[in-house]
């Protein structure tokens, strides 16, 4: 494939193909879907933390006029299984069953109701009968794994599915560790030798749009459902593995979504659904509310121990990182998002020894899982900071430590190989690097070496830096597939599994295809992630839609383009492969053309009809980094503590960007989840597990009037193994904001935050112990 | 939902509104802005009673003081050029940091003083500027000052199908300053504290001073500690740091959500400081 | 009771209990482009204007709106001729899932209706009720900055 040629559609900031649609306020979401007769179903969670049920009696809620289905622990099969939206088998501990006879954490489920109204349905909650048997709950993860500690899964049939250590009898979910040289030997001779330890908080995604989903029971038996998801055809195996149907009796159908961020990449409410469908024999409707909605699913809160040797003349030496992470309840993602805190932040230096070791323990707390980022975020968290730490302690500006030791093009790590996503992990050398100009751009924008601390009274400035990488797809484990068929007006349908869950892949993929057929892209219809229509793909997760079904989508459209090609030619009597496809035309070396459209009904209708049409499939062979680098200015009040973010500067190497103002509204929107998570998001239980701030109120999130002034900058390189040269954007830029405030914060006030979020209290109490440190 | 609920009355003026409280009682749930009343699902209620119609929703001016009836809404308090001018700028500062811009429009003065939840941020300043408060009930109309209003949570003040008809604030005579903050840890938020001061200087010295706190308890409170340092004297900055620390050391702020007590203590320092320096600042500048 | 509202320019009667929450009445009447986000009056998803001015229809009781008129962005323009806000929004980018545009859309035009020229602060400030979790709200401030111009011109 050629290098950086200018495209026609692709690199062009073609409009989202649903952008007007969705601007008129179209009946798009699965809400706005809801037919005739459809029940409503609610879900009747525990009080308790961590409780046997000794005895449910819903015979009062059944017999409510109006109700239609009760489901429990006691009518329900027993199925274990996993509600992570991954490839089967998957990497997750099947630990988890439709209804259990014992809840793990405030908010887990404990039955559900289908009735004819959302308020008959939660009359009906109040009166079914449940009797606790109230266990001890594990609340701390430094304690989940202590001899005596309660057992969280005790039941018999918890396991994994795939060989990987999993000790449910101390509570550990997962566990992933990997060594390269001697680590106590190489911190021991590296002239400089730091150990910190880092914690990050839970975190809810937030998307805007709750949980839904509607499932309809079909004439022909099978069911339908419509679901806010991120992964339909997950959605489809998995609901199949728990009502114990084939595949073939599922059908699942994505509307448009209202935001996910890894929240709906997991099975959650769907199987629900399906159940009360099936034994009410009526549609059945569930929407999460909102506070349900932050029990639904969280980022892994982690302690990170990390050491680092580096000598005085700025080379690394050796990286330990020690991660522990609180999966929660349930295990799902548990060992995976831990395995990305090794794989997508150890391979972006240069470390000549490096040892990395996680586990991920269960707690009675509610359950994390995919969050953009997935484990990066947290890991980046830690090793951006001490990087900048070590910087400062040689003596060198944070600017010239990385450039001097970031990995460079044509070089690989011990580490891809080492990790993968709960197994091997995939060989690669870094093929497309820009992180060098990426830096110096930020560096530039933001004015970085004219920084000096300033401040008017009690009000300080800083800036801080720092450097980030992510992956493009989960290699030789995740699978996209496409296909495009021909219509007489020299239009195509793109049928794709790929999921747009408001990113705009849709319009991205078309764009791609557009590029091979040599047409606008609005002549590429596209239908995407319907399970009895479009062929397979795993999702949307893993940054993988661009890299990994945009190569599918090319490959098909290219199959496409020959057959176009070969009747082309028999028309205008050449070689086919004399044959360029071009704005809509065939057009043969000495000028004659063909419409496209005139291809299309010579084959449809004319002679040797055939319909022109090709199915492609990709799995990818390795994962390439994007790359980043960010730059923040803070303002702190030094008597408040409060930290204002005054500019923020993300200058992104995301190979080829398909669709840049796309690529750029990726960007933003993770550069400010980002920074709401580094300084006000944070989960408040009280000293029973039970959430207290379930709420917007409570639970704050940026407004417009939060904003710094944000500049993105695209740094364009060409990545030959995706499809135009194009690497992944979606999840890297979440990555920056924790680091880079607590560098900005060190930089105007000489204190370092380890512990997120960076609260007024935490930097006040900081600054309190700085002063009295140096008083003594 | 209120589920039961099967009319909604709208009365034409406020003797209308307190007979017909006076009816229904229990049954009847007031609504003026109505931000509370959709959370509310109490099956008593039969019957609700808009009063956004009887014609309490104008900001007028008679002879130096400024009448705002009790539905008008947060939103028009915060953009009015004549209540800007007041105490400077300051109930106009408190009304454009409530909430955000929807709850601004829908917010009613009445319901954001009458409900007075600890977040509600206009009470504290009208506490400083000494406002009054016009109530009607079924015997009649009686006013209370900003001090009696408050004195208990106003829903226990206000008697039986008594209703909120007018708020009036006054230009302060002489040399005369004020200022408010709402500290809060993100722009759409609860404060963790407010903070307001009216201060009057009589040559050099103070010669009255309302120092009021908000966010720590259910209703907003003078700190008569720091009111002791301050009036009498002159306010160097030892003086007012002295004040912004007796307001601290006379908070009783428990923890919430999000804030432990005592760094919302803290704040009430920092902050009562800051809008006591603030409005001394401008008091100076008048004299 | 009957409740007399004009809907988008259009006047009507709905027959309904008066305690019932608008959001659910305006969804069950039609009007799918209004969401719900949060049901609490936190997030903005559910933004109609009340006779001009942006609010929380999960907060308002049916009741309430006797007389008054609702806009929904169901009014805002069609796919042959779309309002100036709706059009800025696609090409700056700013619309994403789109679960909160039609909020975010409906407060933008409450302040160009009463503000022509609007600064990004002012934008900032009659946004400031809508969450966005998907696009970091820079594209939604530059769209609206973006319209009023096109507007005034």
């Amino acid at each position: 494939m050629s290098r950086r040629r200018s495209f026609s559609v692709v690199g062009k900031s073609v409009l989202k193909k649903d952008g007007l649609s969705l601007a008129q306020g179209a009946p798009l979401f699965c809400e706005d879907l809801l037919p005739r007769g459809c029940l409503y179903a609610r879900v009747l969670r525990s009080p308790h933390a961590h409780a046997r049920i000794v005895a449910i009696d819903a015979s009062e809620a059944e017999s409510m006029a109006g109700v239609h289905a009760v489901l429990h622990h006691g009518n329900v099969p027993r199925v274990m299984r996993t509600t992570a939206g991954q490839g089967a088998p998957e990497p997750s501990p099947y630990d988890f069953t439709t209804f259990d006879s014992k809840v793990r954490f405030v908010g887990d489920r404990v039955a559900a109701v289908a009735a004819e109204t959302p308020q008959l349905a939660a009359e009906a909650l109040g009166r079914i009968k449940v009797e606790y048997d109230v266990l001890e709950p594990v609340l701390d993860p430094r304690r989940a794994m202590e001899p005596g500690m309660p057992r969280i899964h005790d039941e018999p049939d918890a396991r994994v599915v795939i060989p990987v250590p999993y000790e449910p009898q101390k509570n550990l979910a997962a566990h992933v560790d990997m060594q390269i040289g001697d680590i106590e030997q190489a911190l021991a001779d590296a002239d400089l030798s730091i150990e910190r330890e880092y914690e990050c908080q839970y975190a809810q995604h937030t998307p805007i749009e709750p949980h839904c989903a509607l499932a309809e029971p079909l004439a022909d038996g099978r069911i339908r459902i419509t679901t806010s998801t991120q992964v339909p055809f997950h959605v489809r195996r998995i609901v199949a593995q728990a009502l114990e149907v084939p595949v073939s009796r599922i059908h699942v159908v994505k509307p448009r979504i209202g935001g996910g961020f890894g929240a709906k990449q997991e099975v959650l409410i769907e199987d629900l659904t399906a159940f009360l469908a099936v034994r009410s024999r009526r549609p059945v409707f569930l929407r999460l509310s909102r506070s349900e909605e932050f029990l639904s699913r969280t980022r892994h809160s982690m302690i990170l121990r990390l050491r680092t040797g580096v000598d005085k003349d700025g080379s690394l030496k050796a990286v330990d990182l020690d991660v522990l992470s609180n999966t929660g309840a349930y295990g799902s993602h548990a060992l995976t998002v831990v395995c990305n805190c090794g794989s997508k932040v150890l391979p972006l230096y240069r470390w000549p020894v490096i040892r990395f070791s996680a586990d991920v323990v269960y707690t009675n707390l509610p359950v994390a899982g995919a969050y953009r980022g997935y484990g990066a975020t947290q890991a980046a968290f830690a090793m951006e900071i001490q990087m900048d730490e070590m910087a400062r302690s040689i003596g060198m500006d944070p600017v010239d430590f990385r450039l001097r030791n970031h990995v460079r093009h044509g070089e690989t790590s011990p580490v891809f190989a080492a990790l993968g996503e709960g197994g091997e992990g995939t060989p690669q050398s870094i093929d497309s690097i820009g992180l060098k100009k990426c830096i110096r751009e930020g560096a530039r924008a933001i004015g970085w070496k004219r920084r000096r601390r300033r401040g008017r009274g009690p009000l300080k400035r800083g800036m801080g830096m720092v450097c980030l990488m992510q992956g493009s797809s989960i290699p030789q484990v995740d699978m996209g597939a496409a296909m495009i068929k021909m219509n007489e007006d020299g239009s195509f349908n793109l049928l794709v599994g790929a999921t747009d869950i408001g990113t705009g892949s849709d319009t991205v993929l078309a764009q791609i295809a557009a590029e091979v057929l040599g047409v606008e892209v609005d002549k590429v219809l596209v239908t995407s992630s319907d399970t009895d229509v479009t062929p397979f793909d795993v999702g949307a997760y893993a940054s993988s839609t661009t890299y990994l079904s945009g190569e599918a989508v090319r490959k098909a459209a290219l199959d496409v383009a020959g057959q176009v090609r070969k009747v082309a030619a028999e028309m205008l009597d050449v070689a086919p492969k004399t044959i360029r496809l071009e704005n809509g035309r065939a057009l043969a070396s000495d000028g004659r053309a063909v419409l496209l459209s005139e291809v299309a009904l010579r084959s449809l209708y004319e002679k040797d009809q055939h319909q022109i049409g090709a199915l492609a499939s990709h799995t990818t062979r390795k994962s390439p980094p994007p790359f980043s680098a960010h730059f923040a200015e803070v303002e702190v009040d030094s008597q408040t503590g409060l930290v204002m973010v005054l500019r923020y500067i993300a200058a992104v190497d995301c190979g080829t960007a398909i669709n840049p103002v796309l690529a750029e509204g990726q960007i933003e929107g993770a550069v400010v989840n980002g920074l709401s998570y580094a300084l006000c998001e944070e989960f408040i239980f009280n000293d029973k597990g039970k959430l207290r701030n379930d709420s917007f109120r409570d639970y704050k999130i940026f407004c417009t009037r939060d904003l710094p002034r944000i500049e993105t900058i695209l740094v364009p390189t060409y990545e030959s193994s995706g499809p135009y040269g194009a690497k992944s954007v979606s999840e890297i830029c979440i990555n920056g904001a924790l680091p880079v405030i607590s560098n900005a914060i060190f930089d105007a006030l000489g204190v370092r935050l380890r512990k997120a979020p960076y609260t007024p209290e935490r930097v006040l109490a900081a600054i309190r112990e700085a002063s009295a440190d140096s008083v003594e | 939902m209120l589920a039961n609920a099967k009319v909604c009355l709208y009365p034409r003026d406020q003797q209308e509104a307190v007979r017909i409280l006076e009816e229904y009682g229990g049954q009847a749930l007031v609504l003026a802005g109505g931000t509370t009343a959709a959370l509310n699902s109490d099956p008593a209620v039969t019957t609700l009673v808009d009063l956004t119609r009887i014609g309490l929703d104008s900001i007028e001016e008679e002879d130096g003081e400024w009448s705002l009836g009790c539905c008008v809404r947060i939103q028009q308090i915060a953009t009015h050029a004549g209540i800007a001018g007041l105490c400077d700028g300051m109930l106009s500062t408190a009304a454009g940091s409530v909430g955000s811009r929807p709850i601004r429009n829908m917010t009613t003065l009445g319901g954001n003083v009458v409900q007075v939840f600890r977040w509600s941020d206009p009470p504290v300043a009208l506490m400083a500027m000494n406002a009054g408060f016009e109530l009607m009930g079924p015997a009649g109309s009686r006013r209370l000052s900003a001090d009696e209003f408050f004195e208990r949570h106003p829903r226990q003040v206000l008697q039986r199908s008594e209703i909120l008809t007018r708020v009036y604030v006054r230009r302060p005579q002489g040399a005369s300053g004020g200022a408010f903050i709402k500290y809060a840890r993100t722009a759409f938020d609860l404060a963790v504290v407010d903070a307001a001061v009216c201060i009057e200087l009589d040559g050099r010295n103070c010669s009255a001073a309302r120092v009021v706190v908000g966010g720590t308890r259910t209703v907003p409170w003078r700190s008569r500690e720091a009111e002791k340092i301050l009036v009498g004297s002159r306010l160097t900055k030892a003086v007012m740091r002295r004040a912004a620390a007796a307001a601290r050391l006379e908070t009783r702020a428990a923890g919430g959500v999000r804030t432990d007590g005592e760094y919302r203590r803290q704040m009430v320092e920092v902050i009562a400081g800051r809008v006591i320096e603030q409005a001394a600042q401008r008091a100076r500048e008048r004299s | 009771m009957d409740i007399h509202v004009e809907v988008n320019h259009q006047p009507l009667v709905w027959k309904v209990n008066p305690g019932q929450i608008l959001l659910d009445v305006l969804r069950r009447e039609g009007y799918k482009s209004v969401k719900f986000g949060c049901g609490q009056g936190d997030c903005g998803a559910c933004t109609v204007l009340i006779d001009g001015q942006s609010m929380r229809s999960c907060l308002l009781l049916v009741g309430q709106v006797e007389g008054r008129s609702i806009v929904t962005v169901e009014s805002l323009g069609n796919h042959d001729q779309p309002h100036p806000l709706q059009s800025s929004f696609v090409e700056c980018g700013a619309v994403q899932c789109g679960y909160c545009t039609p909020g975010m859309l409906l407060s933008a035009k409450a302040l160009l209706d009463e503000n022509p020229k609007p600064d990004e602060d002012q934008v900032r400030e009659a946004l400031d009720g809508n969450l966005c979790r998907c696009t970091g709200y820079k594209k939604i401030i530059e769209a609206v900055l973006r319209a009023a111009e096109r507007m005034r011109s």
